[in-house]
């Protein structure tokens, strides 16, 4: 960059460097267009992140996304959220910035070198930990280590426009990097998008397919007499989600035609309640999931107290507890053929 | 002190007599002896980290010379090694500014609120979504600004006592940062999680685009840097030897004060809340210059040195987990404090 | 308090104004059983206290008030005695307006030593950690006192209040350290970090009442050495009090209140500021009545505020500690204002 050909001093007072980088700090900021220009990618992810305009049409967006390569085509441009990356040669060091991305690569065959867990897990997934190799933890979600990422010498970089959009300039001066929109409920055009850098479409498009007919079976295993689903998730300091459609759990039971009550039927990730109107978590079923140390949430409080016992699924004894890290936290295909495997086991079984 | 008879101060270092110039001398062996270290401190900086790269590399891509090291040394090294040392000379003037006007070592910019105002008029700007990314720092400012107005509002009853200042100061940054917790409910949560990596005070990610901001209004400010080295020796005489020199003192005093708290809030912008620099810069530089009052140049050395040299640890301690650099300038900052409290001998009552 | 005026109020006088404090907080519980993000009529409230039951087969609005409301307005009305009693007692051994378990630290020291005990020895039930509460209470409180007796001046406010300041971003900086180092850690601070008396169970209240009455039967014991104590050491030697046996029995006393605080709902601060200095506005400087007062005052706030935090933004609730600190803070702005406090 500009910036390092100015020669700082060493010798010269903090004054002087302050002077001398006000100049080259500035012009850059407002200077050529090589940059992608963070204005605008911030912008973009306040889009995203408020649930904004781009929340509807973000699984559109990144549908669209992806490459023209045919498969076996090196090298190949990808188009993705935040632009177009060329990939020279089929990738073997793909560092991962997400769980979603981790199920993807995982479940495509590809051992990551590096992978960036969330702050409260440390660890890999379990349901992943088999196949997953032993990626090298590059920091966490919100707080990236690039220098590790770096000193992995990646030839991939995998993540989302939503978690890391502030340093996708550095991580595409580490690797071709390739931004979905948003981890979640466009998981499987996510999933689309990272085979397409990894050029293994044909393979995720089975791995869907064998997820259609999973779902569509066990959508008609349960018959036209559907019971309704209800999603309650419990995090720490008292806050309660009922899982909405736009959510991963969401599209995994929109994909098996199960009905929603009204209330989580909407098109957003979910909607919140307090402990006190729990009852308006009723459905046939319910499942739930906790965020991390069950004894942070208000679980116990809940579902010792009578309103919770008073509800109809749990009086017929159809409240579930499910695993948080496939239901609520899984991102991806091999968490999403969890879960149908478990609302078969809980549903028809 | 030295006792300049009718020249303005500024040029008394070079005219008055003998051991005022002594002083003086020592001031700038210390200064240079801390620019030093601070040249090393950033060259072992921009060395150390997920992989070793040697000084002569380092020195080469300084240079602007084709290295391997590049991209780690120039691209993520350095931006994040500038902001530092801006942030940390900001503070330390910053500090030096409040604890010269207060005549109180306890006095300092994160103890009367201004970082908690900014910090909250940011996280209220985020979760409203009613400031672009790239007028934060503006907000930050305006934050810092508002609370120390607050606090000035308060604190004033017939006068400005220091004792009260500070209490004042405390109550509102507790105030504030309720506020901001407040603000962190409402939020949405993914605005929630940026606002909170920001809020421990935090130098990753930090670029230069975090450093333009913060370099341009050094920049802006630099004639009046000039003014308050000058202005900062007025204001420690007492008052009778200051109005018999004709010093308007407390329109210098509000001067000294607004320049600090800017400071400080535009480098809390940057930086996120960096604790107790401020506080700790100014005490050390004094120390070392053995001066009677505070060093600007020292302050704000020692500033960027405790910044880098925090940082450096807070990279390299946990790797590859970072710490923010606010949890070690506290770790170390607020036993100081404590031992500033148990060894003070200031007049408890200064006025502010 | 070394305040020139001294007043003192009459047996009937002191009787009614208790009376009328009781009613105040029978309105709080009140306030606080009623008000949430569920509407439920006052009448069903009644009703629900009175009659409809778990056995009874109450309606669904029956049921949050007696499941959910009134554990957590007991745990307030307890948290709130705790900290208006401790406060009191710290102004009354430390002879400091500002003194209180939150500005000092000492709230902050109990809960880090509640995440330790649970993070790291697997100490899980109240019963067990609320010893380390009363340790990490206890330690903070002698280290601020310590550091601010040092120097020049003793103890003053502004070395008081700067030294439980330092104390909080010392304790702070040591957690963010062992979080960020150990991920299980974090859930439990999460759960410490800001004082919050919603989804206790009545549970806790059980466990927590042995110890609270421990606390306040201390605290009674000192309370005509605290009114010695307030026209100075050399007075209250004089009159025959012994002085450290005073302050190591009020200290313990405010140093187990606090840790109950803690250990039941986290660390709330200003509770213990405001409280004792509107008693003593009301009731004079006498002890025997500032103590009654308070404890009857300070479940009123804490429930007040907690009302507050619980409709500002609904359906998410404001901890109650935010809220505390929110209304506190305007009270120690004016405290600080008056020329007694910064005289010190």
């Amino acid at each position: 960059m500009f910036l390092r050909h100015r020669g700082i001093g060493l010798g010269i007072g903090a004054v002087a460097v302050a002077l001398s980088l006000a100049a080259c700090g500035t012009s850059s900021g407002t200077g050529t267009g090589a940059d992608t220009g963070k204005p605008a990618a911030e912008a973009a992810k306040k889009a995203v992140a408020k649930g904004g305009e781009d929340f509807g049409t973000a699984a559109e967006k990144t549908a669209a996304m992806g490459t023209a390569a045919k498969p076996g085509e090196w090298p190949r441009t990808v188009t993705h959220a935040m632009g177009t990356t060329e990939i020279k040669a089929p990738p073997t060091r793909v560092v991962v910035l997400d769980v979603g991305e981790l199920d993807n690569v995982v479940s495509l065959g590809v051992k990551p070198v590096g992978f960036a867990p969330s702050e409260g897990s440390p660890e890999l997934p379990s349901y992943l930990k088999q196949d997953a190799g032993t990626p090298k933890n590059v920091g966490t979600i919100n707080n990236l280590n690039l220098e590790a990422i770096a000193g992995l010498h990646p030839d991939l970089i995998l993540g989302s426009q939503l978690r890391a959009a502030d340093q996708y300039d550095e991580l595409s001066k580490i690797a071709p990097t390739v931004f979905s929109i948003r981890p979640g409920f466009t998981w499987k055009e996510n999933y689309l998008l990272n085979a397409a850098a990894l050029d293994k479409t044909e393979e995720a498009k089975a791995k869907l397919a064998e997820y259609d007919r999973k779902v569509k079976d066990l959508g008609a295993k349960l018959g036209d007499d559907k019971p309704v689903v209800s999603m309650v998730r419990f995090l720490p300091n008292g806050v309660i989600r009922l899982y909405a459609n736009a959510s991963f759990i969401g599209t995994i039971l929109q994909d098996a035609g199960v009905p929603r009550p009204a209330n989580q039927n909407i098109p957003d990730l979910a909607a919140e309640v307090s402990a006190e109107n729990i009852d308006q978590a009723d459905a046939d079923v319910i499942f739930t999931g906790v965020y991390g140390d069950p004894k942070a949430t208000d679980k116990s409080a809940v579902q010792g107290n009578p309103l919770w016992k008073n509800l109809k699924a749990v009086k017929a004894g159809h409240a579930y507890e499910v695993p948080d890290e496939t239901w609520y936290l899984g991102l991806g295909v091999t968490a999403a053929m969890e879960v149908v495997g478990d609302l078969e086991r809980y549903l028809a079984g | 002190m030295p006792k300049s008879p009718t020249r303005p101060t500024g040029f008394a270092v070079l005219r008055a007599g003998r051991g005022s110039f002594l002083l003086h001398r020592r001031a700038t062996l210390v200064a240079t002896l801390l620019g030093a270290s601070l040249a090393v401190t950033a060259v072992v900086y921009l060395c150390v980290g997920e992989s070793f790269v040697g000084p002569g590399e380092v020195v080469r891509v300084l240079a602007g010379q084709p290295s391997p090291d590049e991209f780690v040394v120039g691209t993520l090294r350095m931006p994040r090694l500038v902001v530092g040392l801006l942030a940390g000379a900001a503070f330390g003037v910053a500090g030096s500014f409040i604890q010269t006007v207060a005549r109180n070592p306890l006095a300092s910019p994160d103890v009367i609120g201004v970082t908690h105002g900014a910090g909250a008029a940011t996280v209220a700007a985020m979760t409203f979504g009613v400031a672009a990314h790239s007028t934060l720092p503006y907000v930050s400012i305006l934050g810092g600004l508002a609370a120390a107005a607050l606090v000035y509002v308060f604190a004033w009853r017939k006068g400005l006592h220091a004792a009260r200042f500070v209490l004042i100061g405390i109550g509102i940054s507790v105030a504030l940062g309720s506020l901001t917790q407040l603000l962190l409910t409402k939020g949405d949560y993914l605005v929630a999680q940026q606002a909170k990596v920001w809020l421990t005070g935090s130098l990753n990610g930090r670029g230069y685009d975090h450093a333009a901001p913060l370099a341009s209004i050094l920049l802006v400010l630099t004639p009046a840097l000039f003014w308050a080295a000058r202005a900062q020796r007025t204001v420690s005489f007492d008052d009778d030897t200051a109005t018999a020199l004709g010093v308007r003192l407390g329109r210098v005093r509000l001067c000294l004060t607004v320049l600090g708290v800017v400071l400080a809030s535009v480098a809390t912008a940057a930086a996120g809340p960096v604790d107790f620099v401020a506080l700790l810069a100014p005490q050390i530089a004094r120390r070392l210059t053995r001066t009677a009052q505070i060093p600007l140049v020292g302050s704000a050395l020692t500033g960027a040195l405790i910044v880098t040299v925090a940082d450096l640890l807070a990279r390299k301690l946990f790797s590859p987990i970072e710490l923010p650099v606010g949890v070690f300038t506290a770790a170390v900052g607020a036993p100081y404090l404590m031992w500033l409290i148990v060894r003070t001998r200031s007049r408890s009552g200064g006025t502010a | 308090m070394s305040r020139a005026t001294r007043r003192r109020i009459g047996p009937t006088a002191g009787g009614a104004l208790l009376l009328v404090l009781t009613g105040l907080l029978v309105l709080a519980v009140l306030l606080s059983l009623a008000v949430g993000s569920r509407q439920i009529a006052p009448s069903v409230v009644v009703d629900a206290l009175i009659h409809g039951g778990v056995h009874g087969g109450g309606s669904d609005d029956a049921q949050v008030v007696r499941a959910l409301r009134v554990p957590r307005t007991l745990i307030g009305v307890m948290v709130g005695v705790a900290l208006a009693v401790a406060g009191t007692v710290m102004q009354g051994i430390t002879r400091n307006p500002i003194a209180e378990p939150g500005i000092l630290g000492v709230s902050q020291g109990a809960s880090v030593g509640v995440v330790c005990a649970i993070a790291f020895l697997g100490v899980h039930s109240l019963s067990g950690y609320v010893w380390f509460a009363f340790a990490g209470a206890g330690i903070a409180a002698v280290a601020v006192y310590v550091i601010a007796s040092g120097g020049r001046g003793g103890a003053t406010p502004v070395k008081l209040a700067l030294a439980g300041t330092a104390m909080n971003a010392l304790l702070a900086s040591v957690v963010s350290g062992i979080v960020t180092t150990d991920a299980e850690a974090l859930d439990e601070f999460r759960f410490w970090h800001v004082g919050s008396i919603s989804g206790r169970s009545a549970e806790i209240a059980g466990q927590t009442w042995p110890f609270l009455l421990a606390g306040l039967l201390l605290v009674a014991a000192t309370a005509r050495g605290l009114d010695a104590l307030a026209l100075g050491e050399d007075v209250a030697a004089g009159l025959g009090h012994n002085v450290p046996l005073l302050r190591i029995l009020g200290g313990l006393g405010a140093t187990v209140l606090t840790g109950v605080a803690v250990a039941a709902a986290g660390p709330i601060a200003f509770t213990g500021l405001a409280v004792p200095h509107i008693a003593r506005a009301l009731v004079g400087t006498d002890h025997r009545w500032v103590l009654p007062a308070a404890a009857l005052l300070g479940p009123v706030m804490l429930l007040v505020a907690d009302v507050l935090g619980r409709v500002v933004f609904p359906p998410s609730e404001v901890p109650v500690a935010v809220m505390t600190a929110l209304l506190g803070v305007p009270f120690l702005i004016a405290l600080v204002r008056r020329k007694a406090v910064v005289a010190a």
